[in-house]
């Protein structure tokens, strides 16, 4: 029996311990003792934390029960995701395999953390503001995907106002970075396909007045990667209204045309993919009709020489079809 | 405590205060120099690093990517690498210190390793080996950025000496994280990239649902362990080999591998072809340290550190943690140990020419590589990064490679082409571009040609008409001749204005298009829309081949394909059949294409995966 031996602290402990610490991270001169030890206590406790959440083998359901009822009663996940550039390089790292194992937690079919954070929006919107601090933006962006997985949660960005901060930040982060954003914005609107189809419908001006502004940056890696997702979305069986409307507008159909002659293969390559949905709508409102048949002889000429070096069944045939569908307007 | 509860509530290792700060993310602040450094689509500059304030200048290393040549695939990669990188703070990782694009080249500012990576400097100067001490320094350096790694749950999947770089202080710094993963992300894109690619670009403006052509979503995967075939051969452990599930310890074989490799000039089975290489790494007893027979003697101890290491069950295998505690590890000598050993006399990194051609940190060869073009005839110490589909072709390459000419114009030409189109080239689909001779012969036997019915004619046709006739990409007119579309500025920024021929667009207003589209649509619904939604997709679809029923046509040519043993063709309509096909040992009609040892890894990998082949097989 080893009577020096501290008890183990509890789940309860630990998470007060680590959300009585963080406001004193600022508080006391900068460098001081006050920060500094404010930080170990931190650091100390987010990897007990983790240590009862993916420790060895099975980790006790009771007690991670407790451990994640004392973030829900403490808003703990709150405080971690806004003061994450606060704590160390390492710490940050563990902030999110902590929020990410919570958001896994189940109980049946329930996700008792998504439901904590349903009634909790602030962390949603905190983890995507995340994006204006380029130290954590990485890190953030990891507790947002998983957040994103999650369909009511999605739904939540999806339709508030912060969505449309979606193209800043791609826009004005650095490569390693506005991926990241990228990947989520993605992952926005392709995961949950019958509640973005909806979204779309509904905010169909707004979202592509805000979409566009991606396919026309002048940034190589978001005009590639928004064109791709652009076919995306538009071939997606869910969204068969969305692209029907999309199809109809003679300014989207302008803009691909224009975008087949990028100087950039793959942007081609990328338009092609959506261009090619205008074609083989077998109802074309007039105008699309008009501005295709007005281009007929130079889109016949301009297709038969399009990509021919591309050995791909599937893209060849749809070249062909192509031709055979202007051919006969 | 349990031992991992332990290694999890131990202080980090990492938190050491970084002495290299990130520099910028401007393009302004850097001065390009000589080039040191080639890879298939990236260059890696000496360049220097103008700070403001204070004013000063630092050597960097700058790598330049050009997007516009890389697959989207290698596209996700990168973006890992990058974010990994930028993950990662240790004195033994290498990370990135800035990063901007210009145009569709991305550049990457990292330190400059001087001194290139071990497998150079060993090439150079050491080619039978280097003595113990200087092995050991190098390793256990490298074994503290690997340990980084680990605990932070990321494997880094191509550990070796090439990836092991030395600056001129001795430093010694796990590059590459190309083909790295973590454990926790599940959006690894070797498993995701190819998500039924063809599904989702189906065009369908019927009702009815498409069938999905490829395999399901990717299944949910316990988190921590992965099955990618991802590595270098030589390296590569047996597990990841076998595609059974593997995690960090199969770092742990490769770096016994690298171990090997160090003390003795090489690794073993590099002189081996790829393939044998791997089939030997599975069912051969590991590879052991020589102690005496090389150049140099090694102890006892450092026998036992590789065998351990090289344990085929990867549960018995020591932890990178484990690892630096043993006494071998412990007692390595400090990294200026090498200043004065091995790089004293070494001449600066860009007048050894033989960087130029070698795979390193710098290249992106774990990305493009199979590479067997002319400077690398078959080799097995090469990363691969493939799809079976890719990594067959380029070993039957190399299988005319060794056997016959050396290395063909046609393979380097069909090397660069499967590069450039690999957005759809799965293993099917490339089986396409093996031999020529089978298309023209395809070509006269199936004679409907697509004026005829084009609507209904057969896809490879139409492909191979196509192709024949059409001028070489270098007869390609600029697209801006072929399009007279204006392109004055302000039509980029607003897409709705009307430049691109719509004076005429309220003239049309009937219905003309409806009879034209689809000729053997047209009379059953003139003006009648929702009929025509309904019959048009089917047509569509036929081409495409993409879904409802095949025309007796496409059939037809489908048998007589068959009977020429082009499988890959027929496969590459339904690929349903591919699977069963395969899997089901109809590989013996691959045997013109596929030698021997891979048929049976692949046949070995479709069992293992079943119909997973293309999410999780990255050869």
């Amino acid at each position: 029996m080893n009577f020096f031996k501290t008890k183990p602290r509890t789940p309860p402990d630990l998470v007060r311990g680590l959300r009585d610490a963080i406001p004193r991270l600022e508080a006391g001169p900068p460098g001081g003792e006050t920060r500094r030890k404010a930080n170990e206590e931190v650091s100390k406790n987010l990897q007990a934390i983790k240590g009862i959440l993916y420790g060895d083998g099975d980790p006790v359901p009771e007690v991670v029960a407790q451990l994640a009822q004392e973030t829900y009663n403490t808003d703990l996940l709150y405080h971690l995701v806004v003061n994450i550039a606060k704590f160390e390089f390492e710490a940050r790292k563990d902030v999110v395999q902590i929020f990410n194992n919570l958001l896994r937690r189940q109980i049946g079919s329930r996700y008792p953390t998504v439901e904590y954070l349903c009634q909790k929006k602030e962390v949603i919107f905190a983890g995507f503001k995340g994006y204006e601090n380029e130290e954590v933006a990485l890190n953030t962006g990891m507790i947002l995907r998983e957040m994103l997985r999650h369909e009511p949660l999605c739904k939540i960005l999806l339709y508030s106002e912060q969505f449309y901060m979606f193209p800043h930040y791609i826009e004005t982060t650095t490569f390693g970075i506005s991926c990241d954003v990228y990947t989520n914005l993605k992952e926005c609107l392709t995961r949950h396909k019958p509640m973005v189809a909806e979204f779309l419908d509904k905010h169909y001006d707004r979202f592509f007045s805000s979409f566009t502004t991606l396919i026309l940056s002048n940034n190589y890696v978001t005009k590639r990667q928004s064109l791709k997702l652009l076919g995306e979305i538009l071939l997606d069986r869910a969204n068969f209204n969305v692209m029907t409307r999309y199809i109809a507008n003679e300014g989207n159909l302008k803009m691909m045309m224009n975008l087949l002659r990028d100087k950039s293969k793959n942007i081609q390559f990328e338009a092609f993919h959506v261009f090619k949905v205008f074609v083989a709508n077998p109802k074309k409102p007039p105008q699309i009709e008009t501005i295709l048949r007005r281009n007929k002889e130079k889109l016949l000429v301009f297709l038969k020489n399009f990509h021919n070096d591309k050995e791909d069944e599937q893209f060849t045939d749809e070249k062909q079809f192509l031709i055979v569908q202007i051919q006969s307007l | 405590m349990s031992s991992a509860t332990e290694r999890l509530s131990r202080k980090f290792i990492g938190a050491v205060e970084d002495e290299w700060p990130v520099y910028s993310d401007r393009a302004e602040d850097y001065i390009l120099g000589p080039s040191i450094g080639y890879g298939a689509s990236s260059t890696v500059y000496a360049a220097t690093y103008h700070r403001r304030n204070p004013s000063q200048e630092l050597p960097c290393a700058v790598k330049v990517l050009d997007l516009d040549t890389l697959p989207p695939k290698s596209l996700k990669l990168l973006q890992r690498e990058t974010q990994l990188m930028s993950l990662s703070k240790h004195p033994n990782v290498l990370r990135v210190r800035g990063s901007w694009m210009e145009g569709h080249k991305l550049y990457i500012a990292m330190r400059l390793m001087k001194s290139g990576s071990a497998a150079d400097v060993m090439r150079y100067g050491w080619p039978g080996g280097m003595e113990e001490e200087v092995v050991r320094c190098i390793l256990k350096q490298a074994l503290e950025g690997l340990n980084y790694l680990h605990i932070n749950g990321f494997i880094h999947r191509d550990v070796k000496a090439a990836n092991m770089l030395i600056d001129d202080d001795g430093t010694v710094l796990l590059g590459d994280l190309g083909v790295a993963a973590s454990l926790s992300d599940e959006d690894d894109p070797l498993l995701t990239h190819n998500k039924d690619p063809t599904h989702r670009r189906t065009v369908n403006f019927g009702e009815g649902l498409v069938t999905p052509r490829r395999g399901g979503p990717t299944p949910a995967r316990p988190v921590g362990k992965r099955r990618s075939f991802v590595g270098t051969p030589c390296w590569m452990a047996p597990e990841v080999i076998n595609g059974t599930r593997y995690d960090s310890s199969a770092d742990i074989w490769s770096f016994g591998i690298t171990a090997i490799e160090l003390a003795s000039g090489r690794a073993p089975r590099s002189r081996e072809a790829p393939g044998q290489a791997l089939l030997h790494t599975v069912q051969e007893p590991p590879p052991r340290l020589d102690r005496v027979g090389g150049q140099y003697q090694y102890s006892k101890g450092f026998e036992e550190i590789v065998s351990m290491c090289l344990g085929k069950d990867p549960s018995k295998r020591p932890s990178a943690a484990q690892l630096l505690q043993t006494p071998f590890f412990r007692g390595a000598k400090k990294k200026s140990y090498l200043v004065g050993t091995i790089l004293r006399c070494l001449p600066p990194i860009s007048e050894r020419q033989e960087r130029l051609r070698q795979p390193t940190i710098m290249t992106r060869r774990s990305i493009d590589s199979w590479d067997f073009s002319a400077t690398h005839p078959s080799s097995p110490t090469t990363s691969i990064y493939k799809r079976p589909s890719e990594g067959a072709f380029k070993l039957d390459d190399d299988a005319h490679g060794r056997t016959g000419s050396p290395v063909s114009a046609r393979g380097r030409a069909r090397e660069s082409l499967s590069r450039a189109h690999s957005r759809n080239a799965s293993f099917v689909s490339s089986e396409h571009d093996v031999d020529p001779i089978i298309e023209e012969k395809n070509d006269s036997s199936n004679p409907s040609s697509p004026d005829s019915n084009p609507l209904v004619s057969v896809p490879t046709v139409i492909d191979a008409e196509i192709r024949s006739s059409s001028p070489t990409p270098l007869d390609l007119p600029p697209p801006s001749q072929a399009l007279e579309v204006p392109s004055r500025p302000d039509f980029a920024s607003s897409p709705s204005s009307s430049s691109f021929g719509t004076t005429a667009s309220a003239q049309s207003s009937g219905s003309p298009s409806l009879s034209s589209i689809t000729p053997s649509s047209a009379g059953s619904h003139q003006g009648q829309a929702p009929a025509i939604v309904a019959s048009s997709p089917s047509l569509w679809q036929k081409l495409k081949g993409s879904g409802g029923e095949e025309s007796d046509q496409e059939k037809e040519a489908g048998r007589k394909e068959k009977k020429k043993g082009f499988v890959g063709r027929v496969l590459a309509k339904t690929t349903s059949r591919t699977y069963n096909a395969v899997a089901s040992g109809a590989c013996g009609v691959e045997h013109d294409y596929v030698n021997g040892w891979l048929r049976h890894l692949i046949c070995r990998h479709l069992q293992v995966m079943n119909a997973h082949l293309y999410t999780t097989i990255a050869i």
